[in-house]
């Protein structure tokens, strides 16, 4: 894609020096000793059934229970984790104990040790993502019906905003932790406690069915905020991540948000395949349909949800880094974020409730207004809290963006006065590629596309930080600014 | 010129907020009516119930309707986002020159940001050039 920095320019700003890989190793450390302590609470927990297998994941389904119509199948996938995937992830954790053990012992160079932390990573968390793509190839043309919607989304993250922008491979890897890590090692997580919470409440409740009742509704709100908690330690983990090895370009709150709006994209895009899959065959007796799954999910609230939990989430984050109350602002964007997940969704449940005894659902009206209202509701703090902070971040790029053109087109001809004030306004560059289209046709309205987007890059250059003077950071501007000349047909002055 | 631009401003923006005004007296009249409204289930947080009458009768939010529902946003996503790149469009129109002389053709001050960033402005072949 022409429009997408390339790898090489890509890899010069991605640092995987000893304190990136320092912190990667922690946060991998963090989340295996989570699954862990998960997996011994599983163990000890008190069993209600006389047969119940040592680990509440390995327990089957009684046969005729299993056929019947919905309980098979996607429902079963709701919290589930396949056996396989619980024996890969003890493989992947033995394989990484294993290169950290052959790390230590060899004492390889820079370049070695970080092939090593990174085939140590994908060890640890990558067999969490089979759970996803069990879900994504198993429900796959309701996959390719959710990729239109996610795609635009994608789209608008990458190119809404050019100047500081996130490069396209960050994006895609926001997306896939999303989509792979979060979404797996919250489910494997979270079926586990599941398990757990099960024993626990199951004993006390007996055969008394009034019990039984009430314990479900304990166990789903238990089960709720268990995810929310992982689930927005999961996104965090992934946004500090990227913070982190892109931490010398413009790492402001519109990046953590873009990187954490693209995270929580990811999640919803495999939760939204789940969903409308159970609520397809479960229709009838839930009052939903798979289509209604996927106008709530995919469409009218497709940039609530995850999608803003995760972007109020990423830009705490980067506010966080550059904060000097690094752990207080931290800790209450996870609140914001895990918090408003689970208290969203029980308070949209608990009015949905209130609203629906005695009262048929299923009208036209039900459908477009009144249940996307009431999903979308207790979320609008938070949407609006994420808007606030796009719009903020956004206005104090801005003298930033006219610094870095002013200092360029004191140097050299790559942009020149006559330009600086289309290019430091979004309106005025999207005006003069409208009116370049209108007046000299498509080709020339891409090439000065091309040319907008590589002066912005070079423009982005200049605002990013490099406390080491890297050599090789500098080699990058006189490329930068060489492929902008090439554009503008300019033959370059040779520097001695 | 000025009159026929004046009068299609006025045109617009009474159809602008006689659009509005219809759009919420439909909305406020839908819902003040007397009618019973629910929401459907979205997700595990909504404790689902299953009683026997529900099974009897299913009433649920319809795959149809809601596909009607995501059409209609779509639209309206697509639509924004076009009324954003058209405003932009008139607005660097507008800021030119020839906007407000009446002239036909490429504003002096696109010519000089395009001179200026040298991107080809084809004299022939190109689609409005002759027109100047």
């Amino acid at each position: 894609m022409k429009g997408l920095p390339s790898l090489s320019s890509l890899a010069l700003t991605l640092r995987t020096d000893r304190q990136v890989r320092a912190r990667a190793l922690l946060i991998a450390r963090i989340a295996i000793a989570l699954y862990i302590v998960e997996l011994a609470l599983n163990l000890i927990r008190p069993h209600v059934l006389p047969d119940e297998p040592a680990l509440s994941i390995f327990y089957k389904m009684p046969a005729d229970l299993a056929k019947m119509p919905g309980l098979g199948g996607s429902f079963s996938q709701l919290l589930s984790m396949p056996e396989a995937v619980f024996w890969a992830v003890l493989v992947g954790i033995g394989a990484a104990v294993l290169l950290q053990v052959l790390a230590a012992v060899l004492r390889p160079n820079e370049r070695r040790s970080g092939l090593l932390t990174w085939l140590t990573l994908g060890c640890l968390f990558l067999p969490f993502g089979l759970i996803s793509l069990m879900v994504v190839f198993g429900f796959f043309p309701t996959a390719l019906a959710c990729v239109p919607s996610t795609a635009f989304v994608l789209l608008l993250l990458y190119g809404g905003v050019r100047f500081g922008r996130v490069p396209g491979a960050a994006l895609l890897t926001a997306f896939g932790w999303g989509a792979l890590i979060v979404f797996g090692f919250g489910r494997a997580c979270t079926g586990l406690a599941f398990g757990t919470i099960n024993g626990y409440l199951g004993k006390t409740s007996g055969t008394d069915i009034n019990a039984m009742l009430k314990n479900t509704n304990e166990m789903i709100n238990l089960v709720l905020v268990h995810l929310g908690i992982v689930d927005a330690l999961a996104i965090g983990a992934g946004v500090a991540l990227l913070l982190l090895l892109f931490r010398y370009r413009v790492t402001d709150a519109v990046t953590g948000l873009t990187l954490g709006a693209a995270v929580g994209l990811g999640y919803s895009f495999v939760e939204s395949i789940l969903f409308i899959q159970i609520y397809g065959s479960l229709g009838s007796a839930l009052g939903s349909s798979g289509g209604f799954e996927y106008w709530i999910r995919q469409s009218i609230g497709l940039l609530g949800g995850e999608v803003a939990f995760g972007a109020l989430l990423g830009a705490g984050f980067a506010i966080a880094a550059n904060s000097r109350r690094c752990v207080l602002v931290t800790g209450l964007s996870l609140l914001a974020a895990g918090g408003g997940a689970v208290g969203a969704e029980t308070l949209s449940g608990w009015i949905s409730a209130r609203l629906a005894s005695h009262v048929t659902t299923g009208g036209a009206l039900d459908t477009l207004v009144v249940s996307p209202f009431l999903w979308l509701l207790p979320q609008l703090p938070f949407i609006g809290l994420a808007v606030a902070l796009l719009v903020l971040g956004l206005r104090e790029r801005a003298p930033a963006l006219r610094d870095a053109l002013d200092a360029e087109a004191a140097v050299g001809a790559a942009i020149t006065p006559v330009e600086l004030t289309v290019l430091a306004s979004p309106a005025l560059r999207l005006g003069a590629l409208a009116s370049t289209w209108r007046w000299y046709g498509r080709r020339s309205a891409l090439v000065l596309h091309r040319l907008q987007s590589a002066q912005l890059e070079l423009a982005s250059w200049h605002a990013q930080k490099d406390p080491d003077n890297d050599p090789a950071v500098t080699s990058q501007g006189d490329e930068l600014r060489a492929r902008v000349l090439r554009l503008k047909n300019v033959v370059p002055a040779v520097t001695s | 010129m000025t009159a026929r631009r004046t009068a299609y401003r006025t045109a617009r923006l009474l159809a602008l907020r006689a659009g509005v005004g219809a759009a919420l007296l439909v909305s406020t009249f839908v819902l003040l009516s007397p009618q019973q409204a629910s929401a459907c289930d979205v997700s595990i947080g909504y404790k689902p119930s299953v009683n026997i009458s529900d099974l009897e009768h299913p009433s649920t939010c319809s795959t149809s309707t809601s596909l009607v529902g995501a059409g209609i946003v779509d639209a309206l996503g697509l639509g924004a986002l076009v009324a954003v790149a058209w405003g932009a469009f008139r607005r660097s129109e507008k800021g030119s020159d020839s906007a407000s002389t009446g002239q036909v053709g490429p504003s002096p001050a696109l010519v000089d940001y395009l001179r200026a960033a040298g991107v080809p402005r084809p004299t022939t072949g190109g689609r409005h050039e002759g027109e100047r």
